[in-house]
């Protein structure tokens, strides 16, 4: 049982990095087939790319957010620098 | 002709995914994909047109946009400075370990590779059954549309053998850039296609949404570098 689940998982993780960027991808072509006897398929098919486009940009955004250090790292190092000497004395 | 185009499509997947992941596990991938295809064939016959294609075709679309959208993000946050082109301390660390993995990659199958490879390749086969049919089956020339179809398989696979050396001389991230792109661009289509939305552009639509997913990128590329360069400096 554990190896079926760990083979899932391992198969899944192949696709999915991000399990926020897939629902929301997931639910975009869900919207996108719920309008297709409302609107014109070409319309529709700009939409799609667009949305997918934008999800892309706002997810590569927000991951380079997560990823780039805090700005006020260099302060922390110039306090412990400058607390050294006082402990050594 | 039509045989020609969808596996040159076929083609460009095992390309891409050969140079960046390794050929082996595009060729195994590859193959895979023919040899189930011709089980396929030789077991259902001509009733393998009542194959349930725009279902198929959807899931492999999403599959591959999935997969496209996750190298083409990495590609992008590298590219800006977000993530390291290649982390220096690491692989000074850990040089043997490195060589090992490199042998291991050369050895072994990466299965998503060969996995988007098998897609590629299957999909477009299924593709190419379909016109074989559809052509043959309609004239009653079934034998030379098949033919021509194997004609067509010949020369694309020529083509390949010719085109991969010039391919691994582009630099890496380039190269996993314009591949995320590609890939992404033919999830986009299937996806698009099997929900039966009609492309501006017609047949050059996978060029015009490949180009498209590239200036997204570029775009990617300008918003995250400050977020770099900010790594850069702390």
């Amino acid at each position: 049982m554990n190896f079926i689940r760990t083979g899932i998982r391992e198969f899944v993780g192949l696709f999915v990095d991000d399990w926020l960027f897939t629902i929301l991808l997931l639910a975009w072509i869900g919207a996108i087939a719920l309008g297709r006897g409302h609107v014109d398929s070409g319309t529709l098919a700009v939409a799609f790319f667009a949305g997918v486009a934008l999800l892309t940009l706002a997810f590569v955004v927000r991951r380079a957010k997560l990823l780039a250090p805090r700005p006020q790292a260099p302060n922390v190092e110039a306090k412990r620098s400058a607390s050294a000497p006082t402990a050594d004395a | 002709m039509a045989s020609f185009v969808e596996f040159v499509e076929a083609l460009t997947i095992v390309l891409a995914v050969g140079v960046v992941r390794g050929w082996r596990s595009a060729f195994a991938g590859a193959t895979v994909a023919a040899v189930t295809l011709a089980v396929a064939i030789w077991a259902l016959g001509p009733r393998i047109g009542e194959l349930n294609q725009p279902l198929f075709k959807l899931v492999v679309g999403i599959l591959l946009l999935l997969f496209g959208l996750r190298w083409l993000r990495k590609a992008v946050l590298r590219a800006a400075g977000v993530i390291p082109l290649h982390d220096e301390a690491r692989a000074f660390e850990r040089t043997s370990e490195e060589l090992r993995t490199k042998e291991q990659i050369a050895k072994s199958v990466d299965p998503a590779a060969a996995f988007v490879a098998f897609n590629g390749v299957f999909v477009e086969g299924v593709e190419v059954v379909f016109i074989v049919l559809a052509v043959g089956g309609t004239g009653s020339h079934l034998g030379q549309a098949a033919l021509g179809a194997e004609l067509a398989g010949a020369v694309v696979v020529i083509l390949g053998i010719i085109a991969q050396r010039p391919l691994t001389r582009i630099p890496e991230n380039a190269l996993k850039l314009v591949v995320g792109a590609l890939v992404a661009a033919f999830g986009t289509t299937w996806t698009g296609e099997s929900l039966g939305l009609k492309w501006p552009g017609g047949e050059f639509g996978l060029v015009l949404i490949s180009g498209a997913y590239a200036v997204v990128a570029a775009l990617g590329v300008a918003l995250c570098r400050g977020f770099g360069k900010r790594g850069a400096r702390a």
